[in-house]
């Protein structure tokens, strides 16, 4: 057994912790089971957990666990599939068998390598016994439910043997959504029927958990014809309703689009018929399903490889099959299998089912980020030496090192961009116990889940976002009868989405429940003092305060949310990101969080600019471009200027920072970016492009306005990093020469300059 | 659904806008394809202002999505900002935000 | 905007029972009594759906569908045709005119309703 390995030995340690919940799992459904609830989903989730255990088992090697437990998952496939009764005495002796896969695991997971007990394999082999004999009732003989034996009506599945490893054709995937492909005639268009009006009619018999619109056949620019259909769809549905229910959506166009359904818990075999059958062809549609979450990778892979393997005689059966279960067509089934056909008449080009994937430890990717960090510096050094000694070819020089070590720092950096999906995805589980908790029916909606960031800002990430989610739930959705009232649908939502913005990301955590109450909240914050009898404060500051340590306005304390502990905290995290949290809010239509963040916190593209010769660095994806701050301009004291008719508003760096001194004969204006709002930035000199490695802000600085991090330019000269959104909020503001950080600069400047 | 630019020539730094305005869709597309592909092949960046876009049909998605491969199989850039609840919706819904890129917020009223 | 739906029926009750049930659903809906009015109604205006019934007087439904296939601004508006009883000429006909969606009378409000949802949103 290769156990040596640390990542082994780590995976291990995930399987004995994946197993133990799985095992607790089935112990609560077969409790539930025993006690009358009748739940079929509960057998689903038993097959599902030996199945897994049984699977991941295997890759480890501990046969004990994965001979037992597949007799085990054999019974339940029998019971699941209704070709048994489940019968008190089977339950009974599932819970024997499920003692009995905790202790197996217990022995393998404790000391794989030490002597089996030989107790314990007596009585494995006596519940083996056990098993068999309840696996070869299935014909008939003790039950009452044999009326509707498999011998008068074979289900496909399992009317043959139980299913076993080696059935590949009969292995189902763990999707319980129906999945949809769609495509449509050219002319569909110019019939007045648009796809995606059916799509979200759709919505009316389900829940759409997915959608990927295919634009591979979209041609070029030239050949296209904007009147022609050339997208396709591939679906999840969550639905309760039937086949032809789902159908009936698209009876309109019946004539006009190819539809292929398939049901919950299909077959792998169907799924990869039916990739096999589309134009964009297996590997295109077989990614496109694994990221709608149709089938795990491993399914697909299973499915291909077996594929691969039976080549030839697989074909007919599978479009039997298809037919025999109503699912198509026949006209579809034969185009389907003409293009499989001419598909594997072609060379393939699959490289083997070889995983394209290495482990590496975070560790090692932040020492390499670190070392290139330097390596950007060093880099940047070199090359401002080269162009002081004037050396035409030590600049070429210099200039392809830089190049070369720009990419390699993109190339480090994206090693360690995960998406954000994975995090989100936790939060189903959260959304249904909470929503089973509180008595409100909840849906959660997850866009952007393909946005990436930095796996070290992902683990910082979630805690505040699980504080959001449930307050979000707790506070933000009503529970169902006020939001009838509210002539809302009873099942509220809520979503996660993510997106990139002014080269950082956007998280936003929106409910659709009753909305912030100014007046509550306005009344709460006079209550504690935080705002004066007389003050009205602006939406976004009176907002803000849910931030504020102890603040709530909950009127119920529950035990999810309510006592005021949490927000503070949230608010607390994402500034030591560097971020920024934003509440969008309308009463009794719900909130919204933005969280704006870094993509990293290790480097910045950044513009150098100077004002009294002290260096600042904008993030260089918020400039927009720069100007020239004429005399006449500078000379009267308005904060704006005229850009091309818009208005402009503007703040000297000079001021903000009271760095004194007089401004040259012309200034210069830095046009910059943030959420849409152009605002300008006033500075002595341009130096152009850099990266910089950021590093976090000394002591001194900490907490000013205006600034998000410090950097070592190439000369060694310290370099404050800008911050936009900050700069943004202060030149759009009224009040801005007030001032503030000024002369706490001050200080800083001289105290970073003498290092 | 008349789309004019804002203004019809590129900026310094060689980008254009233009606004979209009212109905996205079969009835526009043949004129948007044509204009804005031809607007697309004058500058380095194009951004589509969205702001005022009311729907947006399979055929109206089509000229965006043609739009920006075109862009990307030339060596330009297609943006998509400012946009209208409607425009966010239909993007987000046909699983397209992050073929385009561009940042899609949550509307304030997106139920 | 609220999308507008153009009803072309001659019959009074049915053209209002549909557009309870449309307006209920947030739609707009313009009503006329045959073909050659509805031709009328149309005066450039957004219409983003047309339900017709097949057997009017003046200019039936069919002979309307064609005319309004011709019309620029409306060649590609999506057609429900409205039949009595299974009338597979007439149904077959209209196809070849453009309508693609057919709802057989007599018809429930709602599924009326679901029909135009397919097609378009409110």
């Amino acid at each position: 057994m290769p156990h040596n390995s640390p990542d082994m030995a780590a995976a291990l340690r995930t399987f004995a912790e994946e197993s133990g919940e799985l095992l607790e799992a089935m112990a609560s459904h077969l409790r539930a089971l025993l006690e009358g609830d009748e739940d079929m989903e509960r057998l689903h989730a038993l097959f599902r957990a030996a199945h897994t255990i049984k699977g991941a088992g295997g890759m480890f090697g501990l046969d004990a666990v994965v001979g037992f437990t597949h007799l085990v998952e054999n019974l339940l496939s029998q019971l699941r599939d209704g070709h048994q009764p489940l019968t008190p005495a089977l339950l009974e002796l599932l819970m024997d068998c499920r003692d009995q896969m905790e202790d197996l695991l217990k022995e393998a997971l404790d000391d794989g390598d030490a002597a089996a007990d030989p107790a314990l394999a007596a009585r494995s082999d006596s519940l083996g016994a056990r098993l068999q004999a309840a696996l070869g009732n299935t014909g008939g003989g003790t039950g009452g439910g044999e009326t509707a034996s498999p011998a008068t009506a074979p289900p496909p599945s399992a009317a043959l043997t139980p299913a076993t490893d080696e059935d590949v054709e009969l292995e189902r995937v763990e999707a319980d959504t129906w999945h949809l492909s769609l495509r449509f005639s050219p002319g569909v268009l110019r019939e007045g029927m648009d796809p995606i009006s059916f799509l979200r009619y759709l919505e009316s018999v389900g829940r759409i958990v997915h959608i990927a619109t295919l634009v591979d056949n979209l041609p070029d620019a030239e050949a296209m014809d904007p009147l022609n259909c050339y997208f396709g769809f591939e679906i999840e549905l969550e639905s309760e309703r039937d086949k032809d229910a789902i159908e009936a959506v698209f009876d309109f166009v019946r004539d006009d689009c190819q539809l292929r359904l398939l049901p919950p818990h299909s077959r792998i075999a169907d799924y990869i018929a039916l990739i096999q059958g589309l134009p964009e062809g297996p590997d295109r549609l077989g990614e496109i399903l694994v990221a709608a979450n149709a089938l795990t990778r491993q399914e697909l892979e299973l499915g291909l490889t077996h594929q691969r393997q039976f080549a030839g005689q697989a074909q007919v059966p599978l479009g039997e099959i298809l037919i025999a279960e109503g699912m198509t067509h026949p006209p579809v089934v034969e185009a389907a299998l003409d293009r499989q056909a001419q598909a594997k008449g072609r060379p393939g080009k699959d490289k083997g089912g070889e995983s394209q994937f290495v482990r590496v430890h975070a560790e090692k990717l932040d020492e390499l980020i670190n070392l290139v960090g330097e390596l950007v510096i060093a880099g940047a050094a070199s090359h401002l030496l080269a162009r002081g000694r004037r050396d035409r070819r030590a600049q070429e020089a210099a200039l392809t090192v830089n190049r070369l070590v720009e990419q390699v720092r993109d190339v480090t950096l994206k090693l360690r961009m995960v998406e954000i999906g994975e995090t989100f995805n936790r939060f189903h589980r959260v959304v249904r116990e909470l929503g089973r908790d509180l008595g409100k029916d909840i849906a959660l909606d997850i866009t952007g889940a393909e946005t990436e960031l930095d796996k070290s800002m992902v683990e910082k990430l979630g805690d505040p976002l699980m504080h959001l989610v449930r307050n979000a739930i707790d506070h933000g959705l009503e529970p169902p009868e006020q939001r009838l009232a509210a002539g809302k649908p009873e099942r509220g939502r809520v979503r996660l989405n993510a997106y990139h913005d002014s080269g950082g990301i956007v998280i936003e955590i929106g409910d659709d429940g009753r909305g912030l109450d100014r007046e509550r909240i306005l009344a709460r914050a006079r209550e504690r003092g935080l705002i004066g009898e007389d003050e009205t404060p602006s939406d976004p500051e009176l907002y803000a305060l849910i931030f504020e340590p102890g603040f709530s306005t909950a009127q119920t304390v529950t035990n999810v949310s309510g006592r005021g502990v949490g927000m503070d905290v949230v608010k607390k995290t994402i500034a030591a990101l560097r971020g920024t949290v934003e509440i969008d809010t309308v009463l009794g239509a719900g909130t919204t969080i933005r969280l704006r963040l870094p993509l990293t916190l290790a480097i910045i593209e950044g513009f150098l600019v100077r004002v009294e010769n002290v260096p600042f660095v904008l993030p260089l994806e918020s400039v927009r471009e720069c100007i020239a701050l004429s005399a006449t301009s500078a000379a009267d004291r308005r904060q704006y200027v005229n850009l091309r008719g818009e208005v402009l508003p503007y703040l000297r760096l000079r001021e903000l920072f009271a760095l004194g001194g007089t401004p040259p004969r012309r200034e210069n204006i830095v046009v910059v970016r943030h959420q849409g709002n152009r605002v300008g930035v006033v500075v002595d000199q341009l130096q152009g492009e850099l990266q910089t490695v950021i590093k976090p802000l000394g002591r001194l600085f900490r907490g000013m306005r205006g600034l998000s991090g410090s950097s070592i330019l190439g000369s060694g000269e310290v370099a404050l990093i800008l911050d936009v959104a900050t700069l943004a909020e202060i030149a759009t503001s009224r009040d801005h020469n007030r001032g503030g950080p000024a002369a706490q600069l001050q200080q800083g400047a001289s105290a970073c300059s003498t290092q | 659904m008349s789309h004019p630019a804002d203004t019809d020539q590129p900026d310094a730094e060689d980008r254009l806008r233009v606004a979209l305005t009212g109905d996205v869709d079969i009835y526009a597309a043949e004129t948007l394809k044509a204009q804005l592909l031809d607007q697309l092949l004058r500058t380095r960046v194009l951004e589509l202002d969205l702001a005022e876009v009311s729907l947006i049909d399979t055929a109206g998605m089509q000229i965006l999505v043609l739009l920006k491969r075109t862009a990307e199989r030339e060596g330009r850039e297609l943006r998509l900002s400012q946009h209208s609840a409607t425009a966010a919706e239909a993007i987000q819904f046909l699983g397209l935000g992050p073929f385009f890129g561009d940042p899609l917020p949550i509307q304030p009223q997106w139920t | 905007m609220a999308k507008t739906i153009l009803i072309v029926d001659d019959s009074a009750s049915i053209r209002q029972v549909v557009k309870i049930a449309l307006t209920g659903a947030g739609y707009e809906v313009v009503e006329a009594v045959d073909g050659m009015d509805a031709l009328k109604k149309l005066d450039g205006r957004k219409i983003n759906l047309v339900i017709s019934d097949v057997n009017m007087p003046n200019l039936d439904g069919i002979g309307f569908v064609k005319q309004l296939k011709q019309k620029s601004g409306y060649q590609f508006t999506p057609v429900i045709m409205l039949t009595t009883e299974s009338e597979a000429e007439k149904m077959r006909q209209g196809k070849e005119a453009g309508a693609k969606a057919w709802v057989v009378k007599p018809f429930q409000p709602a599924q009326m309703l679901a029909a135009v949802t397919k097609l378009i949103q409110p």
